[in-house]
């Protein structure tokens, strides 16, 4: 199915920026179902729109538990997160371009990522918190600038094209694809446990029977407010509508009363039932991680569908495969560090870091270990060969606007 | 300094010529103070005297301008301060600091001095030793809470301990940290008179098992209470010292608090 490639391949592409909407605002998805000649089947157009929206979502993911160790754990303003990101992309870009295999050029990029965050750190550190903020934002915007006039070197607004994605070449054997799909199982059934453990702490002493029924409630609410928006958009729709169809008028009214029925029932859910329930954040608790493990259930279910059909999109699902195993032992290791003793100091500073040098701990040292490891990270994640994802120069444009 | 002690043992800390000045006001001129190891020292003088500022000078939170402190027979003036915690003098604050997110029992561990997991790469491949250091941490830190009356609160965020909890708190966290010597700034100041009670019978069963302390405090029964020796400053300098009798009764001292 030629059609099929091409349009994946465009979608690979600049095409497809964040939430998935290419640059005209509307979605990809319904592009192929409407302007294609041969309309591609739905299903597998919405698995490759999927793996985009994956890979997507791990680079962010990247991109954000770097900035968390920075903010959320050791209390840096670190305004300029796409400084480090633009740094590792670059490097790995380029120097996988002048043939430098890509696993390598990865490390590169995180480890030059990581030189400017102790160039950043060992310059501003020392001062009141205020001026790492004021340079993070100088050194980011210094870098975007330089990325944008040095064509020489980075082709400047076009941004650097045509190298090599990882996995590109590669042709797994069923064997091998089942195994892909075992590992990606194993992650998923990794976090499906963390969720389940999440949600047993915190349903702890709730009484069962009680729990139902303000989950059912809840489910009733929650399926009130989905009836009253689709109700409202259909109406509108219908509006349109009634003009030219007969009967229209008819629709209206059937819509009207769906938009009515989903207020009234969500209005006295709301007022009248839910704050006479006991313990209706539990309820939510329940809910949320249903709803959680269902739709992740459905992303593995995606990307499993993906992996097998490896052949379909060799590049963009080897992409999503490493993109998913980085995110996931990046994660790992965050969590790991941040639970250590050497979490606990950076938690520290965080609280109050004239307490944690009173207690014989060298702050100045732990900020930079966090800024390296927090820029190394925004930087390795070119090791899942993410830092191609639709041109390495609109990335870091997005990512500035953070 | 030439002082009418008779015990023939050096002082664990002795501090000389301590200057700062802050733009045209000179917060310390010239003070100088001695701890004997094993005694409880005070620290006393009128508000705006410099007693906080000599303690960041000591400390070395706030760098000196001039003069010399020596610690267990080393100058330490030019440490910063986290290697003077390690070599055995923690300070405490005013208004006392926890780490309002983290739990009473994380405030304690982070105390701990030497802690193989502190150090990154460590963290990766030192896991035994780690836990291992943590589980005698953690049995170490239950102690001094249980001892200092906190073991209830131990699991509980900081940040929702009382005034007066909070005081205890950074006195068992300065303990964690196994010091020679304590500096405490102010240790009653915001407590209620049985609290206040409990805090003094606890400093004195700490210093009858050896421990030094320093201490800064307005209220005079505490002073009185404890204390071997007493400094007072008045303005910068120091104005008297002596035991706790013989301040009372100095002239220059009444002077210095009621004016004239």
């Amino acid at each position: 199915m030629p059609n099929l490639q091409v349009n994946l391949a465009t979608l690979a592409h600049r095409d497809l920026g964040p939430l998935g909407m290419n640059r005209y605002g509307s979605c990809p998805l319904l592009r192929y179902d409407f302007n294609t000649d041969s309309p591609p089947l739905p299903l597998r157009s919405m698995v490759g729109y999927l793996v985009s929206l994956i890979v997507l979502t791990a680079i962010y993911a990247l991109f954000s538990l770097g900035l968390n160790l920075h903010w959320g754990f050791t209390g840096l303003i670190n305004f300029g997160h796409a400084a480090f990101l633009a740094i590792g992309a670059y490097t790995t870009v380029l120097l996988s371009l002048a043939g430098v295999p890509i696993g390598l050029a990865a490390l590169a990029g995180g480890a030059l990522a990581a030189l400017l965050g102790l160039a950043i750190g060992v310059s501003t550190l020392r001062l009141r918190e205020d001026y790492l903020a004021i340079v993070t934002i100088g050194v980011s915007e210094l870098i975007r600038l330089m990325a944008l006039n040095e064509e020489w070197l980075t082709k400047g607004s076009f941004g650097v094209q045509g190298y090599d994605l990882p996995l590109a070449d590669f042709r797994p054997t069923v064997a091998t694809r089942i195994g892909m799909i075992a590992i990606l199982g194993a992650i998923a059934a990794l976090s499906g446990w963390r969720l389940w453990q999440w949600m047993v702490r915190r349903l702890r002493g709730v009484d069962r029977a009680q729990l139902g029924q303000t989950a059912l409630v809840l489910a009733g609410y929650v399926a009130s407010l989905v009836v009253l928006f689709s109700g409202i958009g259909m109406t509108s729709r219908a509006l349109k509508l009634a003009n030219t169809l007969p009967g229209g008028v008819l629709i209206l009214l059937l819509l009207g009363a769906i938009v009515a029925v989903g207020w009234l029932y969500g209005w006295i859910a709301r007022r009248l039932i839910i704050p006479k329930l006991p313990h209706w954040e539990a309820g939510a608790v329940l809910l949320s991680t249903i709803a959680l493990s269902a739709f992740g259930f459905w992303i593995f279910g995606v990307s499993a569908v993906a992996l097998y059909n490896y052949r379909e999109n060799p590049s963009r699902n080897g992409l999503m495969f490493l993109a998913l195993i980085t995110v996931a032992v990046t994660f790992w290791a965050l969590e790991r560090l941040v639970r250590s003793p050497w979490g606990r100091v950076l938690k520290a500073i965080r609280e109050d870091e004239q307490v944690a040098k009173a207690l014989g701990k060298n702050v100045f040292a732990y900020k930079l270990q966090s800024l390296m490891i927090g820029g190394f990270i925004a930087g390795w994640r070119g090791v899942s060969g993410l830092a191609v994802e639709y041109g390495i120069s609109a990335q870091f444009r997005d990512a500035n606007h953070l | 300094m030439n002082d009418t002690t008779t015990i023939p043992i050096l002082p664990v800390l002795s501090a000389a010529g301590l200057v700062k000045s802050f733009g045209g006001v000179v917060a310390v001129n010239e003070a100088a103070i001695e701890v004997v190891p094993g005694s409880i020292t005070g620290l006393i003088g009128p508000n705006g005297a410099g007693k906080t500022t000599l303690f960041n000078l000591l400390s070395n939170f706030i760098h000196p301008d001039r003069g010399r402190v020596i610690f267990d027979g080393e100058p330490i003036q030019n440490l910063p301060p986290h290697e003077i915690t390690q070599r055995g003098m923690v300070r405490t604050f005013q208004v006392a600091r926890v780490l309002s997110r983290l739990s009473v029992l994380e405030n304690m561990l982070l105390a701990a001095q030497q802690q193989t997991g502190e150090n990154f790469w460590s963290t990766w491949f030192l896991g035994g030793r780690i836990a291992k250091e943590e589980r005698e941490a953690r049995d170490r830190a239950m102690e001094i809470l249980a001892s200092i009356g906190l073991v209830e609160k131990a699991q509980d965020y900081a940040g929702g301990l009382s005034g007066g909890q909070r005081k205890l708190l950074e006195i068992a966290r300065a303990l964690m940290t196994r010091p020679k010597l304590i500096l405490l700034d102010e240790p009653a100041a915001g407590v209620n008179p049985t609290l206040i009670h409990q805090i003094c019978e606890y400093i004195g069963d700490r210093n009858r098992q050896g421990m030094s302390f320093l201490i800064i405090e307005h209220n005079m029964d505490v002073i009185m209470s404890l204390c071997d020796r007493v400094y007072v400053l008045a303005e910068g300098s120091n104005l008297a010292v002596g035991t706790p009798s013989e301040i009372q009764t100095n002239p220059n001292v009444l002077e210095a608090y009621l004016g004239q």
